[in-house]
């Protein structure tokens, strides 16, 4: 369970990235974040993941406040950069075993575990290839399953299905579905409209640092008074956004 | 009496703080490390061109500069690329004799005058204007049975080739006289040992001119590339983030790397130092201006001081980087703050290769004081207190740094690169 009250960053002294954003993910839930370029997606949650101190607001992850239980709150969380870039010399299944020593997993249950998530996201054939040699959908799986490998009830991915094929595309999300019905909570980001409506059970649409519309895809069209999620989302976005 | 124990107190639990950034290493939670150290280090052999890039190529830079330089100084003092002959006017038939039986004729080569040639030679005014350049003369004088050297006092390297022409050749040939036994060379004076040990101590000399800082520079040439990829390069790649994500603290996530910097870097340099010996023994021609002459020796505790002063410099150096690297933003800035202290490590060098022995207080200036502890060992003036001068100077500053970057930031230890 993921709280965030009241966010705001500022990069500059005289521009604000984050505009005062609240918001709650409930266990077993996906919360999409969807917003265009530039909207602060990646801002946010490098905020929640702990990489970056809010300029004022409070994340709770858990209960557990952001700032002051960094450790305990990294084992909690499975963060996913949007450009991952791997160590180019080492493949899968070393960073794998690299990444299980740093959080101190037992030997037996990293294996296993390293098993299971290879084979469900397709990694198997590869794992013992130079991530130099791998393409962008086999290194975002990778990253991926090495995210979670610590099995983290909180999960937080940028831009999970970015530049991926629909194929790999469907891996992933199937996977992430698999982990809501296991009681996960998942935030995720995006700016492709579809994913967020096939995936998420709530949307928040950032606009400018700001969330501007937040519901299920459905309330979302209806609250617009469109046909379909597609046209809510420009609807809404049109009427938010400000030219400077 | 309360006040007085609380001030105490006080006082421990803020020098605990600071010593707390020193003392990680024998924290509990040493696991994140010892993983980091593994895995920075069995990275750098898991490709055979990346160990030989750490391993092989510092010590072949330092061969090829130590085997540049001397002909790069001879040039800059003398105008010549290559040696010049020793003028050698008015020479006695004994002093020719004795050039045919040892080795000095193999080191040297000569241009013999008689006494009426030299004078014409020395009238034209030829004769100065050789030894500004860099010749050495040297004059047999039959009246008062004296030898006069000839040599430009403003240069080092004419002085340090006169001495040694003196030492090798003419101190030794006058001995011979002195013995008068009517044979040039006895030969039961022979003695091995002795004469390896002159060797050494001429060599050592010789060493002491540039390999320190040499040694020192590539130090920290290596230091320099592996902090700005373990670090700098990795930051951008956002691989950086990914360990920041673990449970592992960020401070211990920096020590492990500043810590396989250091031995790797260790490595890489004893290897180079190892290199230096094989290549001053198999290098069998002499000459006096070779920077890796024929004999190149160290005792064991002048080794061990060596071996000691290598990783603390490496600490030291990767401090610095460190704390370069994580108080700028653009990798771009941060490679070229990265480049400085290589400018300063480079006047050093030009300034020992012309300085005597250092002073007391050189030895407390860091990194200056581990080259000025490597130039003693080779001229065979170490002393233990240099080496506890030196750590004081390492040790020290390291973990200042150290505690400065933890404390700047203490949050994380990333300030996100900065994009368009
Ligand atoms: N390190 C940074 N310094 C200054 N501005 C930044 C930084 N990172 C992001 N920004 C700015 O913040 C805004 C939001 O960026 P980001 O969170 O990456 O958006 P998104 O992920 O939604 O595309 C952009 O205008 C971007 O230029
Ligand atoms: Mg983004």
């Amino acid at each position: 369970m993921i709280s965030v009250k009241n966010v705001h960053k500022s990069y500059t002294r005289n521009t604000e990235t984050i505009k005062g954003v609240s918001f709650e993910v409930p266990d077993g839930v996906i919360f999409g974040l969807l917003g265009p370029n530039g909207a602060g997606k990646t801002t946010l949650m490098q905020m929640m993941s702990t990489l970056l101190r809010p300029t004022s607001g409070v994340i709770t992850i858990d209960g557990l406040n952001a700032r002051d239980n960094l450790l305990e709150i990294h084992r909690r969380i499975g963060y996913l950069t949007t450009e991952v870039r791997l160590d180019p010399m080492s493949t899968p299944d070393k960073l794998w075993d690299f990444f299980a020593e740093l959080y101190d997993i037992p030997l037996k249950e990293s294996i296993s575990r390293k098993e299971a998530i290879f084979y469900k996201l397709g990694i198997t054939p590869f794992r013992n290839k130079k991530i130099i040699e791998l393409s962008t959908g086999m290194k975002q799986k990778a990253s991926i399953a090495i995210s979670l490998i610590h099995n983290p009830p909180v999960i937080i991915f940028d831009e999970p299905t970015n530049g991926l094929d629909i194929l790999t595309s469907k891996q992933v999300t199937d996977y992430l579905l698999e982990l809501k019905n296991e009681g996960h909570s998942i935030i995720l980001s995006t700016h492709i409209f579809s994913v967020a409506e096939s995936l998420c059970d709530e949307i928040a649409i950032l606009v400018d640092g700001r969330i501007v519309a937040q519901g299920s895809a459905e309330a979302l069209s209806q609250q617009a008074g469109t046909d379909t999620f597609e046209e809510a989302f420009f609807k809404i976005y049109v009427e938010n956004h400000v030219e400077e | 009496m309360a006040p007085r124990s609380s001030f105490v107190l006080a006082y421990y639990a803020k020098a605990r703080v600071l010593l707390s950034s020193a003392l990680i290493i024998y924290n509990n939670k040493m696991h994140g490390i010892r993983t980091i150290i593994k895995w920075e280090i069995s990275r750098v052999f898991s490709n055979w061109q990346r160990a030989a890039a750490v391993f092989i190529i510092p010590a072949a830079v330092m061969m090829a500069a130590l085997n540049i330089f001397p002909y790069l100084i001879n040039y800059m003092s003398t105008g010549s690329v290559t040696q010049k002959p020793i003028i050698v006017a008015n020479a006695p038939d004994s002093f020719l004799d004795y050039l045919d039986e040892t080795k000095g004729s193999t080191i040297y080569t000569y241009v013999f005058m008689s006494e009426d040639e030299f004078i014409t030679y020395w009238k034209s005014g030829d004769a100065v204007k050789g030894i500004e350049n860099g010749d050495i003369t040297v004059l047999f004088y039959k009246d008062d049975s004296t030898i006069y050297i000839g040599c430009n006092g403003n240069s080092a390297l004419s002085m340090e080739r006169a001495d040694s022409f003196r030492s090798v050749v003419l101190d030794p040939y006058c001995d011979d006289l002195a013995d008068d036994s009517g044979s040039m060379l006895e030969i039961n004076t022979f003695n091995p040992i002795t004469k390896i040990l002159d060797y050494r101590t001429d060599a050592n000399y010789q060493a002491s001119r540039v390999i320190p800082a040499m040694l020192v520079l590539l130090i920290y040439y290596c230091v320099y590339s592996m902090m700005s990829d373990m670090f700098a390069s990795e930051r951008d790649r956002g691989f950086y983030d990914k360990l920041l994500m673990t449970p592992v603290s960020p401070k211990h996530i920096v020590l492990g790397k500043i810590i396989s910097c250091t031995i790797l870097v260790s490595g890489a340099t004893y290897m180079t130092f190892l290199f230096l010996f094989i290549s001053s023994w198999l290098n069998r021609s002499n000459s006096s201006t070779s920077l890796i002459p024929f004999g190149l020796m160290l005792l064991p505790g002048q080794l061990l001081a060596v071996a000691i002063v290598i990783p603390v410099t490496a600490f030291l150096c990767a401090t610095i980087c460190l704390n370069i690297i994580f108080s700028i933003r653009r990798m771009k800035d941060v490679i070229m703050n990265l480049q400085m202290p290589l400018i300063y490590l480079m006047a050093d060098l030009f300034f020992q290769m012309f300085s005597g022995d250092s002073g007391i207080l050189e030895f407390l200036i860091p990194i200056h004081g581990s080259i000025a502890l490597i130039k003693a060992v080779f001229r065979s003036n170490f002393v233990s207190w240099q080496l506890v001068f030196v750590l004081i100077a390492s040790i020290l500053p390291s973990m200042l740094l150290l505690h400065r970057t933890y404390v700047k930031e203490g949050y994380i230890f990333d300030k996100r690169k900065k994009r368009s």
